[in-house]
């Protein structure tokens, strides 16, 4: 929705800044804020910001796009608000951004972004042919009719080094359980969650209609997602387009099949872990009980929070494309750092993710920090699967 | 958009990531949620160090730019708006715990330290401080207590500014000064018997020094909490008999509880999360509401304490006093700090709270609430009056509090006629405004005696001879 139609619901914002700071842990919640500072990155100066555009007392230029893109859309913010304007804040930010495209004000990494995701399907201009050349010699097969789930496994687990490894790590655990699925291959197109987020309304709606009825031609039922961001837009975007799937996260359908006894678990990892809320997966779809069941049930694992844990977690620093504009890079206040920090100080050996960009963000960031060899990035799928019988 | 040569020298004090001149940037320091009319600062520097700020004051002197220190940015009464433009200085980042003494009593404090950060660390380590009541978790500590807040406490260990023990201060010259017994001692423990300078710097709002350090009180913690609450059954002509002003006397010296405070029954409804217009008050509710908070370390303590004063409330019954027990359930789970009170902005649908705050002598409440319901029923806003005692004195706060839509241009005009009566009733009832806005403090510079405004114009010239510190903010 354009900015205008937010008018009225702008000066919702009580201005009292309780956007900045988690109940309870009281510790910092904001990415952005926290690595830059300036108030108009926290969600009370982006109503100030809106609200000032609306009545024509700022105008559009570079330089504001740019400060209202450095924001990953964690939604941390909208946990803190107290008052009604928390159900408008991430519209707002959408919105600020769609009118940032229309008027050209993105920066040359998000326009690239935009570009290469039309052209490739991917941000990396990699070629749609190699997209399930992850999958070779796993034994996981092409999608056919019939089959009970598609696995979607999106652009990080399909192009990334480290994102095949998570793939292949819960495919070979769908496999060891006997479920029906089968992956899209090259036939895979990109989910649009970032596109989304990004405010290129036009090109999502392209990527949803497209991708709905390429599943729909399929006869698919039911989708499982590598990625939370995937898992996100497919269940609360897609309906709007017609979707009528049922869509899971697979640490959902994970210990749906543990708790069925579809999945024999051994003794895994012999460690203590701590676990990071992935953003699109917690705040923005409320599970954070199922990736901890899991890791619970993994004899050898002693599980431990950190500070800030479910609603009030703390971004990683890679949603809205922001593992691959990088905007919030850069110094000890890149919000992956201040995250290995806080998973290091509680002593775990192992950070635990859900999450493809979560964990390419958090990789980088231990070795920035130079904790590679104190502390270790996991995701589920990779400690599940090494806790098979 | 840098560029000019203040900028440039701000930049080489602070690091060029931390200063901007950029119109989306100032705006966000330039407002807050009251009807003080918002005014732009010319440039935001993010300070992280002591000597960072010495050399921003110092700058600032040289060039003559005011500046204005802020933290939390949940400021109210128009507190950190640069009435005459120049530099916002935001310290929340300098957000660091100093000290925790558990032998003397008494915590260290950076001024980016929020409520919320304080009480979690003092928590774990089975302490507490007078938490400030009405901003969130999020908002400075500091101001709270510089500025003669209310704390949770405030029933029983006084206003938030008693609870300070030592300070550093950045003066306007740039020196770096010490204020109480750490001037002399390696302990921040005590203000006197040294000369007490803290009131050179305290309640005047950022306008002689930059408060980089400040020691308070910390108390130990006790585990169980107990209310005890009654209703005022009176009308909304007179609420507040002066029999019923002198029973909430008598159980303030009872010296048992932690807080006594009380609200209007729309205040109540307001919390409850009820919408602007409220249904006419039920005839079987009271007029005020009103709660006495107590602590204990043991369960027997509790039991004792609360028999106490629920004893001193029956006795008021008993005496024909209108008054009755009302239930606090509710109330007793809600745990400081909290976001309560942030929701009072949504009432009338639209983010804007504005409130005048006074210290007025509790005898008074009784003209003081019948008038300011009288102010808000003139211009058809729900009577929202706070009402606490503090500890050991027969005086307390009396707060108007008025939630309004900021979309709404003609309750933004509203509020800011009612907030200049509100100042004149709690004048009349010899109150004292405190966080006051400009205009409250030309009323009260007005209504003072001329030698104490010369005398606090004199101290202002003497230390801030260029003025460049927070100017306009107290009408000197």
């Amino acid at each position: 929705m354009p900015l205008e139609d937010y008018r009225e619901f702008i000066h919702l914002c009580r201005l009292c800044g309780n956007c900045r700071q988690a109940d309870t842990s009281y510790l910092p919640v904001c990415p952005a804020g926290e690595r830059f500072g300036f108030d108009e990155y926290y969600s009370r100066g982006k109503a100030i910001i809106a609200q000032n555009l609306l009545d024509g007392k700022l105008d559009w230029s570079q330089s504001l796009a740019d400060v209202i893109y450095r924001c990953t859309m964690c939604g941390a913010c909208t946990e803190q608000c107290p008052v009604a304007y928390k159900d408008y804040i991430l519209k707002v930010f959408e919105a600020l951004r769609e009118e940032s495209v229309d008027r050209s004000l993105i920066s040359p990494s998000v326009k690239k972004f935009f570009e290469n995701i039309y052209l490739y399907s991917n941000p990396w201009r990699e070629l749609r042919e190699k997209r399930g050349e992850w999958s070779k010699g796993t034994g996981i097969k092409q999608y056919q009719p019939g089959d009970e789930y598609l696995y979607y496994v999106g652009c990080i687990g399909s192009y990334d080094e480290r994102g095949n490894r998570l793939a292949r790590a819960l495919g070979e655990i769908l496999l060891h359980s006997g479920l029906s699925f089968g992956i899209l291959g090259s036939e895979e197109n990109c989910d649009g969650n970032e596109v989304k987020l990004l405010g290129e309304k036009g090109l999502f709606e392209l990527l949803a209609k497209e991708n709905i009825q390429k599943f729909k031609e399929l006869g698919v039922k039911k989708i499982v997602t590598l990625s939370p961001h995937a898992y996100n837009v497919m269940k609360n975007e897609y309906p709007r387009y017609g979707a009528g799937f049922e869509v899971k996260h697979y640490v959902q359908l994970i210990r749906e099949l543990v708790r069925s006894g579809k999945i024999a678990i051994s003794e895994g990892l012999n460690a203590r872990v701590t676990y990071h809320d992935p953003c699109f997966l917690g705040r923005h779809n409320g599970e954070y009980d199922a990736p901890r069941e899991i890791l619970e049930n993994i004899p050898g694992i002693e599980l431990v929070e950190m500070g800030r844990n479910r609603e009030n977690s703390f971004c990683c620093g890679g949603g809205a494309g922001n593992f691959y504009t990088d905007f919030l890079h850069g110094g000890e206040n890149s919000p992956g750092r201040i995250r290995v920090r806080e998973a290091y100080s509680t002593g775990a050996e192992v950070l635990a993710v859900a999450c493809p960009s979560c964990m390419t963000m958090l990789e980088d960031a231990l070795k920035e920090e130079g904790l590679e060899e104190k502390l270790v990035v996991k995701d589920i799928a990779e400690i599940m699967q090494e806790a098979l019988c | 958009m840098a560029g000019d040569k203040i900028y440039a020298l701000l930049a080489d004090i602070v690091g060029s990531e931390n200063v901007s001149n950029e119109l989306h940037t100032l705006q966000g320091y330039s407002c807050d949620p009251t009807t003080n009319p918002p005014s732009l600062p010319d440039y935001v520097v993010i300070a992280t160090t002591v000597e960072q700020i010495q050399k921003l004051v110092r700058l600032a002197n040289k060039e003559r730019i005011p500046i204005v220190p802020a933290v939390g940015m949940s400021n109210n009464g128009g507190l950190t708006i640069p009435v005459e433009g120049g530099i916002v200085l935001d310290l929340h980042k300098m957000n660091k715990i100093i000290e925790i003494n558990e032998d003397i009593g008494y915590a260290i404090v950076e001024p980016g330290v929020t409520i919320g950060q304080a009480d979690a660390e003092l928590k774990k380590r089975g302490y507490w401080v007078s938490l400030p009541v009405g901003p969130p978790g999020s908002a400075g500590l500091l101001p709270g207590y510089i500025l003669h807040g209310y704390g949770h406490l405030g029933g029983k260990f006084g206003i938030n500014s008693e609870q300070i023990t030592g300070m550093e201060v950045v003066l306007p010259d740039g020196e770096l000064v010490r204020l109480g017994g750490c001037a002399v001692s390696p302990y921040w423990f005590h203000r006197t018997p040294i000369p007490d300078l803290m009131g050179l710097i305290l309640g005047w709002q950022g306008s002689t020094g930059i408060v980089t350090k400040l020691g308070i009180n910390i108390y130990p913690r006790p585990k169980f909490k107990a209310m005890v609450g009654w209703g005022i059954f009176t009308t909304h002509e007179e609420p507040l008999p002066e029999s019923c002003a002198r029973f909430l006397i008598k159980l303030g010296r009872a010296d048992l509880t932690y807080d006594i405070s009380g609200h209007t029954w729309g205040a109540v409804q307001i919390g409850r999360g009820l919408k602007y217009p409220l249904p006419p008050k039920p005839e079987e509710e009271p007029e005020l509401y009103f709660s006495a908070t107590t602590y204990a370390f043991t369960e027997e303590e509790l039991d004792v304490k609360k028999k106490i004063i629920e004893n001193l409330v029956k006795e008021g019954i008993n005496s024909g006093l209108p008054i009755a027990t009302t239930d606090v359930t509710e109330r007793t789970k809600v745990e400081m700090p909290t976001k309560y009170a942030l929701k009072y902005s949504d009432h009338r649908g639209g983010g804007g709270l504005d409130y005048i705050g006074s210290i007025t002598p509790v005898i008074n409440w009784t003209q003081g609430i019948r008038r300011l319901n009288e102010v808000f029923d003139k211009y058809g806003f729900t009577s929202y009056i706070r009402l606490s005692i503090y500890r050991g004195t027969l005086q307390g706060m009396m707060r108007a509090i008025m939630p309004y839509n900021r979309g709404d241009e003609n309750d933004v005009e509203a509020v800011r006629k009612m907030a200049r009566e509100t100042v004149q009733v709690i004048l009349d009832c010899g109150g004292l405004i405190y966080k006051a806005p400009s205009f409250a403090c030309e009323e009260m510079w007005k209504r003072g005696d001329p030698n104490f405004l010369k005398l606090l114009k004199k101290v202002k010239q003497t230390l801030d001879p260029n003025r460049i510190m927070n100017p306009g903010r107290l009408c000197l």
